[in-house]
């Protein structure tokens, strides 16, 4: 498409240039147009030169100068995300754990665990790091289940109102209970983090004590 | 030099070096990026770590063009850590906390009244124009690439950033050189 370099535009058009230019991408064959726009239009003329001043004014706002450090740590910071992805995941595995009231009982079901491609030594370890703390983690949320579940037949509830009402109740503790393993997965997520040298062996130890903590071992 | 494509090609391919370089050359950019919305270093890196993780866990074929997905992921956390910071009220006198609990870094901030201005009146605009100010001032990108990440028309990106520059004008009038 040719442009006529002559062909009035109008302010909105002259605006979008007026952009192009104070941000350097105006393409060269534009610019007599914009110019002549601008030569008639005090106005446009005036917010252009406007805009110019804010640009510069804009630049003064540096950046926090510890935002730089992530690039002398980005070591530290690959296994960061490697071990903080081990912790969401568990932490994601353990809220698909439902709690349910139907026909006057009560259905815990688990969610399936996500496959996590094998695609190399280092992939296939982190994965048996989070199976394994999945596995624990949903071993001891099996467990409350299981106590719940005998609290509940004491109880013997069988109007369906006063079910509900405990299934709630028992729902918040399970919120609880889920909260508590997250933040304790998460604590070991960081305490990895801040570890500067971490070697691949350190990160299979990771794991032992994510599960002892699951399980709700003391050292 | 290996470039960005050519990392997250060999990311795709299943290459954990791929990733870890990729975190490398990002992770610094995507603190950059959400520190500008945030105000906040450790905010941002939560952001930036919360975006990578997405990278490694999100099913290859569905980030299409990569950068403009991890752009995208950030813009949009950001805006959610900013909406329920205003539903909260817990904005300490506008959103932008420029400085966080570091005292060095809060003097430096103190320091330049000027950054610390033109901080305020960023945050305050609207976030239709607030994410365009962002991208095309601070995060560098072309304004093609700013209307992908927000999935707008490049126009309209020009527009909201010319919107943006006149509501600027006007509320730092008093900086002005
Ligand atoms: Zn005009």
């Amino acid at each position: 498409m040719t442009i006529d370099p002559r062909a009035p535009i109008s302010c909105e058009d002259a605006r979008a240039l007026s952009v192009d230019l104070l941000y350097g991408e105006l393409d060269r064959a534009e610019q007599p147009r914009l110019e002549r726009h601008l030569e008639s239009c005090a106005e446009c003329r005036d917010q252009q030169a406007g805009h110019q001043d804010v640009r510069k004014l804009l630049d003064r706002w540096r950046p926090d100068p510890r935002i730089d450090e992530v690039s002398r740590n980005s070591r530290r910071t690959w296994w960061r995300v490697a071990s903080v992805a081990a912790a969401l995941f568990v932490g994601a595995c353990l809220l698909g754990t439902r709690v349910s009231w139907q026909d006057g009982s009560v259905t815990f079901s688990f969610a399936a665990t996500a496959a996590v491609e094998e695609q190399t030594d280092l992939a296939a370890s982190f994965h048996r790091l989070i199976e394994a703390a999945h596995r624990e983690s949903n071993d001891r949320l099996r467990s409350l289940h299981e106590q719940i579940l005998i609290e509940l037949e004491q109880s013997e509830r069988e109007n369906d109102a006063a079910g509900a009402a405990l299934v709630r109740a028992l729902e918040r503790r399970l919120v609880r209970e889920r909260r508590e393993i997250g933040a304790m997965i998460g604590r070991l997520a960081r305490a990895a983090m801040d570890e500067s040298a971490l070697t691949r062996n350190a990160f299979h130890r990771m794991g032992a004590p994510i599960a002892r903590e699951a399980r709700g071992d003391k050292r | 030099m290996t470039t960005d494509h050519e990392l997250f090609r060999r990311f795709e391919n299943g290459s954990p070096d791929a990733f870890q370089a990729l975190v490398r050359s990002w992770a610094p950019r995507l603190d950059a990026l959400a520190w500008r919305f945030l105000g906040d270093v450790e905010e941002a890196r939560d952001v930036r770590q919360t975006a990578l993780l997405r990278l490694w866990t999100a099913p290859r074929a569905a980030t299409g063009r990569r950068t403009t997905w991890l752009h995208r992921v950030v813009v949009n956390l950001c805006r959610d850590r900013l909406r329920s910071r205003r539903l909260r009220g817990r904005s300490d006198g506008g959103d932008v906390r420029i400085a966080s609990a570091d005292p060095a870094a809060a003097d430096a901030a103190a320091r330049d009244e000027v950054a610390r201005r033109v901080a305020e009146a960023v945050a305050s605009l609207p976030e239709a124009e607030r994410d365009v100010v962002v991208l095309k001032q601070y995060a560098d990108l072309s304004f093609a690439r700013v209307a992908e990440i927000l999935d707008i028309p490049a126009t309209t990106a020009k527009s909201r950033m010319w919107r943006a520059l006149a509501k600027l004008r006007v509320e730092l009038k008093e900086c002005a050189p």
